[in-house]
């Protein structure tokens, strides 16, 4: 069972510590909107404007959630301090998909996955299922564990706790030029392996049309 | 686009607070008793009135116990041809609270442990399914799980599909909706004038689809998904994004909005959502087919509702019946047809919505299966 995407564009955005250059002045107009954004969302409102596309179906994956908004929540409760409204309506994991859709006023299929390290191998899957549908889709994986207070979460050797990768992908009827070897990336998250790997080939292809197998 | 296969959803298996199987669960729904109880130790200083599963064991254990009992009702399905679709809001977050609030910080956090994934991980290690995928949409989560089962099965691509709606009780959960002030203190209303908010609650619904019809199976007939584009907590004013996800499911079954018997509807009992799903139920269907919301008896059970609703709503199209509406006195919108007793009635296709946060809508069809 297998179907083949072609790869149309790919964005990616990665730091260290905390991405810091991620237009969201350009991006979201709204201050309000703007001020409530999670780290997840921000990287894939970025990543959807860099790409151009905020009209196509989502497939928005991570594999931590909304770990800064999960663990104030605990925290406070911990403390007998009062939860945030505004933090629990942004810890659920679809948060970022939410955004996406306000931002760009997309009123279409927009899912969420959440697969930890088979993240990004999962958004591929329901990608490449959705293709048969939907003419073009945007996939999105980002993961931001940049907190102080859950350095516990960062044990797994991740040295840019803030990254996230985006493809634009239809469906193709062509032989596939790439299958993905399960290739690991030092100090990546390991949530976006598969995409990373469809990216390298997209960079390496010099412009040639990249169409990936994906067994479902 | 034309589609290989029907979808059956051939048997299922459920637990929540108004019962330990499907069949409890919908004699306590024909009863019309809540089984919403007074929890404390979920909001400091506050009895909550929640949904909670009147068992001594462990979430999951209960999960892996309706899996075994799927797996016993369908004996022709094989877990290692089958892929698993998880819908959960929240996981295993469960774990990572009971160990901070143990040991008052994260040293001993796994990610494994309180990450979304570790039912699917929990299930495909017992039961040696084929694969396993999980989708987190908060309270569609299960609902846009059926919707991929759908596509999985009429594509083609997967003969049989295991979906599994899951969500455990969770401290965050509960202080969370208390703080947006959408948590009732007092057993839920749907639908009602004096309805105030949300009863949450826990529940596992295991669902088996497949290609195939089986004794007593219904068909999934179509599937609808929008989004609002909105907010991120309030629906749609207009309902713009409801009616656009029960349209699509309308039209991917092929029928036309008259011919729906019963909707079972998300009716959370806030304000916002009752009054605006009403106006788009009243818009759409008029009068004509019956409109309840189960959570009333079983609460809210967030991302596991889509699934859970979905085997209640096969009750009773194999049973002919449909449950009444508990704790209505007073509809928001007296244009519809809101039954307070169980009726005995042809359910022939019932629609059956999950709206979330994030402004996501999924509205399934499900219709009656005849003998050949």
């Amino acid at each position: 069972m297998q179907i083949n995407l072609e790869i149309l564009g790919f964005a990616t955005v990665e730091d260290p510590q905390k991405c810091t250059t991620l237009n969201e002045k350009t991006v979201v107009s709204d201050m309000m909107l703007r001020r409530r954004l999670t780290r997840n969302a921000r990287m894939a409102l970025y990543l959807t404007d860099q790409i151009g596309d905020f009209t196509s179906p989502i497939v928005i994956g991570n594999a931590y959630g909304e770990v800064a908004e999960t663990f104030d929540i605990l925290r406070c409760i911990a403390a007998n301090e009062t939860v945030s409204p505004t933090a629990f309506q942004n810890s659920v994991h679809n948060t970022p998909a939410s955004y996406l859709s306000i931002v760009g006023q997309n009123k279409g299929y927009i899912t969420t996955v959440s697969d930890l390290n088979e993240t990004s191998t999962s958004v591929l899957k329901v990608g490449a299922v959705k293709s048969l549908t939907f003419e073009t889709l945007l996939l999105i994986v980002s993961d931001s564990i940049d907190f102080e207070r859950v350095e516990e979460l960062n044990r797994c050797g991740i040295t840019l706790k803030e990254c996230a990768v985006a493809l634009q992908v239809r469906h193709s009827q062509k032989e596939a030029t790439m299958t993905l070897s399960g290739k690991a990336y030092d100090g990546y998250s390991p949530s976006i392996w598969a995409m990373l790997e469809i990216i390298e080939k997209m960079v390496e292809s010099n412009g040639s049309e990249v169409i990936v197998a994906i067994e479902i | 686009m034309k589609l290989a296969n029907k979808v059956y959803l051939n048997a299922f298996s459920c637990v929540c607070a108004a019962g330990l199987n499907i069949e409890e669960i919908f004699e306590t729904l024909l009863r019309g008793n809540s089984a919403i109880t007074n929890q404390s130790g979920y909001v400091d200083g506050a009895v909550m009135p929640l949904g909670k599963i009147p068992s001594e064991d462990d979430f999951f254990e209960l999960l892996e116990e309706n899996v075994a009992s799927l797996l016993t009702k369908t004996p022709w399905l094989v877990p290692s041809e089958t892929i698993v679709l998880v819908g959960s809001s929240v996981g295993g977050m469960c774990v990572a609270e009971k160990m901070f609030f143990t040991e008052s910080n994260f040293k001993n956090i796994t990610v494994e442990e309180l990450s979304i994934r570790a039912i699917a991980d929990k299930v495909v290690e017992k039961f040696g399914f084929k694969s396993a995928l999980s989708f987190s949409t908060a309270c569609t989560s299960s609902s846009i799980a059926i919707d991929f089962a759908y596509d999985l099965i009429t594509q083609g691509l997967y003969k049989t599909v295991v979906v599994i709606g899951a969500d455990e009780l969770s401290r965050s959960a509960v202080n969370g909706f208390d703080r947006l002030g959408i948590a009732s203190h007092s057993p839920t209303r749907p639908f009602d004038v004096q309805r105030n908010g949300i009863n949450v609650a826990e529940g596992i619904a295991v669902l088996a689809l497949s290609s195939s019809k089986t004794l007593q199976c219904v068909e999934i007939m179509g599937c609808g998904v929008s989004s609002d584009a909105y907010n991120i907590t309030h629906p749609h004013p207009q309902g713009e994004g409801a009616m656009a996800a029960m349209n699509q499911a309308l039209q991917a079954a092929g029928i036309d909005a008259s011919s729906i018997d019963y909707i079972n509807a998300h009716g959370t009992g806030t304000i916002a959502n009752d009054e605006i799903e009403s106006a788009s139920i009243e818009k759409l269907f008029g009068r004509h087919p019956f409109v309840v919301s189960t959570k009333a008896v079983t609460g809210h059970t967030l991302g596991a509702c889509g699934a859970l609703e979905a085997a209640i709503s096969a009750m009773s199209i194999i049973h002919n019946i449909i449950p009444g509406c508990t704790n209505l006195t007073t509809p928001v919108n007296g244009s519809l047809s809101h039954p307070l007793e169980p009726i005995q009635t042809d359910v022939n296709y019932v629609l059956s919505n999950a709206f979330g946060f994030g402004g996501g809508n999924v509205s399934l069809v499900l219709g009656k299966v005849y003998a050949d």
